[in-house]
């Protein structure tokens, strides 16, 4: 068992190695961006207990891969098996435990362990896969994947937006549309394999262009019950409304050209830095949306010359 | 046509091709051949535009990549997409209208359900089917023959040498040789990076009993079978 977390380390350390940290650097900037994430999303919102929360129980929860679980099953033997999935979900607890408590959320983060401890005995097995339609098919892929894959988070936004109307929390619904936003991003988190970049009758400007313009279109479409009600309910704050949706729809772009400026690899540290700076500090994007444009347009050149 | 003028490729120090000099005629099938690693799945990268390279490839349509269907040998695909989506990006990638896409689908494939439902067959044939919707001149196959079923086989080359009457080219690779034999005009045998040499079709059968006798004279043995 000791060998298998011995591996992980290994395999995070290549990782790091890969996207040009050395590793031990490269933990402890994790950790510094983990707490430095935490603490904004403390200061920004009365709701980030919750958030937290709900990441850990998300990430915990995709180690309960069906697949996975049968290897390890296989090659572990029941019981060890068991030992391992429950450390395997405590250590990744540890941190979110960590953030909850230093914000004195005792009962979220007793919740937490006791969730992903549960968790650790779950098979995710999926028997049936009904297909979820969606309104996306005619511009495959991003949205219609993503939206599959986060319909319970979208679900949650459009629910706390409804009951941000019920207790008449402008800032509530505001919050639910940007939590939107952040899910339509994280539709884009993931390079996809380059054949999809290279079957593109299009330039590098065109396709980029492209990229952007679908991802806007079919955000709005996500967010329409939001802004439904925001404008119907609050017409009176529509400049704050305009320019949180400015944001979003500006964050969302330039993540898409953070993302292909480090193609056909994953997002690179060095970028995501970048982003999270600009959110920190939004007139940065002035150097950073050029500087990622002209990134990803030097990278998908090479498969659409 | 497509034409590669001394096209080489080198990966760090290691040539994975070397000076390959090739002309693709439409209305012909050709096969590659060559052992695992003999640079076939290369050479097809550069034709593509996926690897730069030395030399120069040359093509009667331009740019090459708008014209050309590429199948690898283990197409990839995005979890929770339905088949029609997939052929729907691909189309929608090459402008390409899709129309009528349930009576064009021969291999019966379930394109209302997610592909991570499907058999590793199953999303070879669907990405086959994604290449041919796109209406392609030039096509460039990676083992299209692998996981196939028998029926699904024998409608492969069918459509390959329908392909061919169309007027396309046609380049694949295949470890069966039985199937290039049915679909290929020239075998072009690859080995180390190089192009040894090329075959015609009337002599596909002494080629067959060549890389047999290869085969059992200088592998078979070894293992010690008793």
């Amino acid at each position: 068992m000791k060998a298998y977390f011995q591996l992980h380390v290994k395999m995070m350390s290549r990782k790091l190695l890969e996207i040009g940290f050395k590793p031990a650097f490269g933990f402890i900037l994790l950790l510094v961006c983990f707490i430095a994430f935490s603490w904004f999303l403390f200061r920004q919102t009365n709701y980030a207990h919750i958030l937290v929360a709900l990441a850990a129980v998300f990430y915990a929860g995709k180690l309960s891969n069906t697949k996975r679980n049968d290897l390890l099953k296989l090659s572990f033997g029941d019981s060890a098996f068991r030992q391992l999935r429950l450390i395997e979900n405590l250590v990744l607890t540890v941190p979110f435990t960590v953030i909850l408590i230093a914000h004195q959320e005792f009962i979220f983060a007793l919740i937490i362990i006791l969730i992903n401890s549960l968790q650790a005995f779950t098979n995710a097995k999926k028997q049936v896969q009904p297909v979820i339609p969606t309104p996306f098919g005619k511009r495959p892929f991003e949205f219609p994947s993503g939206f599959r894959s986060s319909i319970i988070p979208i679900l949650l936004s459009l629910t706390i937006a409804i009951y941000a109307l019920t207790i008449n929390n402008f800032n509530l619904i505001i919050f639910s549309m940007l939590l939107v936003f952040a899910i339509a991003i994280s539709f884009y988190l993931k390079a996809e394999n380059e054949f999809f970049v290279w079957i593109f009758n299009k330039s590098p400007l065109k396709f980029l262009l492209y990229k952007i313009l679908v991802a806007w279109m079919y955000v709005s479409l996500l967010l329409a019950p939001i802004l439904i009600l925001l404008f119907f309910y609050y017409l009176n704050e529509f400049q704050y409304i305009l320019i949180f949706l400015a944001f979003g729809y500006i964050y969302l772009a330039t993540t898409i050209l953070a993302i292909y400026a480090c193609f056909p690899f994953e997002l690179n540290v060095e970028n995501t830095i970048l982003i999270g700076a600009s959110i920190f500090f939004p007139p940065i994007l002035i150097i950073t949306i050029p500087f990622f444009y002209f990134g990803a347009k030097n990278r998908v050149i090479h498969y659409l010359p | 046509m497509i034409q590669l003028t001394n096209v080489s490729k080198k990966y760090g120090k290691k040539e994975v091709l070397k000076n390959i000099s090739l002309t693709f005629s439409s209305g012909k099938v050709y096969g590659i051949v060559g052992d695992n690693g003999a640079g076939k799945t290369t050479l097809f990268r550069c034709i593509g535009g996926f690897e730069n390279f030395d030399g120069e490839i040359s093509s009667n349509l331009i740019p090459l990549k708008n014209y050309l269907g590429f199948l690898f040998t283990e197409p990839h695909f995005f979890v929770r997409i339905t088949g029609k989506e997939y052929v729907q990006l691909l189309c929608n990638a090459r402008k390409v209208k899709l129309e009528k896409l349930a009576s064009k689908n021969i291999f019966d494939l379930p394109l209302n359900q997610y592909v991570s439902t499907y058999s590793t067959g199953m999303k070879k044939k669907l990405a086959i089917f994604g290449l041919l919707m796109q209406e392609n001149d030039y096509f460039i196959l990676d083992e299209p023959f692998n996981g196939l079923d028998i029926q699904s086989t024998i409608l492969m080359e069918e459509i390959i040498l329908s392909l061919k009457e169309l007027n396309k080219i046609i380049i694949l690779s295949s470890h069966v040789f039985s199937t290039l034999k049915k679909t290929c005009d020239e075998i072009l045998i690859l080995e180390q990076g190089t192009l040894n040499r090329t075959v015609k079709k009337e002599d596909f059968d002494a080629l067959e009993s060549e890389l047999t006798d290869k085969i059992l004279e200088k592998k078979i043995h070894k293992l010690g079978l008793r």
